[in-house]
């Protein structure tokens, strides 16, 4: 897992229009992309990055650490088996709606090859101040101030909610990580929590959850082993059960998965979790300077 | 029915049966048939043998009779508008069998057991120890020797055992191509003669799977309250639903404007009013990224203005798009745009 916000960023799809418009954003920001692909494009460039017409011709050239996916949904298996058989280690899918079984698919091709896959339905991440890969707007003043805390978030609208409760408190962000949305990505909360635990830029976590699904829960068994303590908000505690809410992902089944279920294993585990957003700054600052 | 019509497609064997609409039709069915028959009520909900919606009967004349029984039950508070009238099968054994997609684990799994009948999450429950399970790698897929192995622990013959492993093979086709959450036979009958016959089948598919076209799906779901909710991100859509619920409100919605939807904004804050003529309040919330916020608000006042809504509206706006969105709501509508959505909440529940 590759958490540094200065690494190597290849852009797939790199002549979309929506790739344009978040790469001149990512590029402001200070992000180093190195490589563009776009099918018969080969050999141009656009603002002022290399677009090449396969991940292979551009791994040749550049070195690569991350290729992230500005991929309708239904390329994402063809675009992330290229990345993979190209050799790049880090793949992060943005599409929302990619079938799952491609993205079972992608999973196990990515283990079998000691990828580490984000996503998909996954906004990407932000290391305010250094650098972003995706389509948060880390260029926001107030939501994404450098500190120490890193986000874990399955959401991105509510992970912008979070992130600027996070700069509001006063203590900053490390790093923002988009999990992803769907009912099955390959990041987890749990593999990220770990990566965290180790990582010297961070003081403490908060997980970004909502309801379903059974992340949140595998998360918490594991939190009580880690040496940094970890802030939660989980989404969904006014959703009706059994109905999906946008997100593949946020299906409660049955009563395990709800909200409120998550919230309090989460509890029961040690996590200090806010019933709503605005309460997060006050339980950081007393948990953390108290 | 339509699930075993794609089993036999992928070569697993399902009982001979048609379906009836009537008790004359159930007759005709099983005169074709010409063996004991089953009759099964067909409605939506689960559970239908439980439910008393399963009858014998051993000639055409008792057909029709119990079809009339049936077609004048209610299972569960439903009608019953089908009979599935199938060959009785000379039942030796019920096994169960299944393929399904384990998220924790993120791979498929296979699962059989001799306990067959009875629902898997009972089993779980009673005896755990009867269901063998054998992940898989979905790079590899399924071949005999898994089936093999799966059954490998019950007391089968081999012969039979290369009958389900055959069985597998094709289930995990099914699996694959029709892209399942799920796919279950339960029972999986063994006839007395040695015949492998699943007599039903339940199949859950993905609905994102490449086959289907993809449709512009909704995503607005309608809840028990009265004030209106609109947000970008189904994660922020939530959040906003829980802030009106911890302050005293009741949601009248889930209504998200997120990824490409966020330029059909005035849609769906269209269909919204259309819908829900009972709203004392909307909120709108918007924390933009991919979504720009001047987009949305720029269609929003839009559709405010000229429906003359004169119910309270409270704003909070953040992200890409945000001097904008907030310039427009300001001077158009003359209202303070909130930086949390508490305060947009608080205000609004105020004012109610």
């Amino acid at each position: 897992m590759n958490l540094d916000g200065k690494q190597n960023v290849l852009i797939q799809g790199i002549t979309g229009r929506e790739a344009g418009f978040w790469v001149e954003k990512m590029l402001e920001y200070g992000t180093n992309i190195v490589a563009g692909t776009s099918p018969g494009k080969g050999g141009t460039s656009i603002s002022g990055i290399p677009v090449y017409n396969t991940v292979l011709e551009a791994v040749k050239k550049q070195q690569v650490d991350t290729a992230i996916q500005f991929i309708p949904p239904r390329f994402a298996k063809a675009a992330a088996m290229e990345a993979i058989e190209a050799g790049v280690k880090q793949i992060i899918i943005l599409g929302d709606g990619v079938p799952v079984h491609d993205t079972m698919t992608i999973i196990a091709m990515a283990e079998t090859n000691g990828v580490t896959v984000f996503g998909p339905n996954t906004p990407g991440m932000v290391f305010p101040g250094v650098g972003s890969i995706g389509i948060m707007p880390c260029w926001l003043e107030h939501v994404f101030n450098p500190g120490s805390i890193a986000i874990l978030s399955r959401s991105g609208s509510l992970g912008n909610e979070i992130s600027y409760q996070v700069s509001k408190s006063g203590f900053g962000i490390s790093k923002f990580i988009g999990i992803g949305g769907d009912a099955l990505v390959g990041t987890t909360f749990a593999d990220a929590l770990q990566e965290l635990d180790k990582d010297d830029n961070v003081e403490a976590v908060v997980i970004v959850g909502e309801l379903g699904g059974n992340m949140e829960e595998t998360a918490a068994r594991i939190i009580p082993d880690l040496s940094k303590p970890v802030f939660a908000f989980i989404a969904g505690k006014a959703a009706p059960q059994g109905v999906p809410m946008g997100h593949a992902g946020a299906l409660v089944e049955g009563s395990s998965g709800s909200a409120f279920s998550k919230v309090e294993i989460l509890r029961e585990h040690g996590v200090k979790v806010a019933d709503v957003p605005d309460d997060l700054p006050g339980i950081l600052k007393e948990t953390l300077r108290g | 029915m339509k699930e075993k019509k794609i089993l036999k497609k992928y070569g697993i064997k399902t009982p001979a049966g048609e379906v009836a609409t009537t008790p004359e039709e159930a007759a005709e069915i099983a005169e074709r048939l010409n063996c004991e028959v089953v009759l099964k009520a067909q409605v939506l909900a689960g559970g239908r043998g439980l439910a008393g919606g399963v009858k014998f009967a051993s000639n055409e004349e008792e057909a029709q009779k119990e079809a009339k029984t049936l077609f004048a039950t209610e299972i569960k508070g439903l009608k019953v508008d089908e009979i599935l009238v199938e060959e009785k099968l000379a039942i030796k054994k019920e096994l169960y069998v299944s393929l399904m997609l384990n998220r924790a684990i993120k791979k498929p799994v296979m699962i059989g057991t001799t306990e067959g009948g009875m629902s898997i999450e009972k089993l779980a429950d009673e005896k755990p120890e009867m269901i063998s399970q054998i992940p898989l790698n979905p790079l590899v897929g399924v071949y005999a020797y898994h089936g093999m192995e799966l059954f490998n622990r019950f007391d089968l013959s081999a012969d039979l055992r290369k009958k389900l492993a055959r069985l597998f093979v094709n289930l995990y086709k099914v699996f694959r191509e029709k892209e399942a959450f799920l796919v279950e036979i339960n029972p999986l009958v063994i006839t007395e003669d040695d015949e492998v016959i699943a007599a039903d089948c339940k199949l859950i598919t993905d609905p994102e799977a490449s086959y289907l076209k993809k449709g512009v799906s909704p995503r607005y779901i309608s809840l028990e309250g009265d004030i209106g909710v609109l947000a970008n991100g189904a994660g922020l859509t939530m959040t906003t639903m829980d802030v009106i619920k911890a302050y005293g409100g009741k949601p009248a919605n889930f209504l998200e404007v997120g990824g490409d939807f966020y330029k059909r904004a005035d849609e769906a804050l269209e269909f919204l009013l259309t819908e829900r003529k009972d709203l004392k309040g909307l909120i709108v919330n918007l924390f933009g990224a991919y979504a720009r916020t001047d987009v949305i608000i720029r269609q929003v006042v839009d559709v405010l203005k000229e429906r003359d809504i004169d119910i309270p509206v409270s704003f909070r706006i953040r992200g890409t798009g945000e001097e904008k969105a907030r310039e427009i709501v300001e001077t158009e509508l003359n209202k303070k745009v909130h930086l949390n959505i508490e305060e947009a909440a608080k205000e609004l529940l105020a004012s109610v």
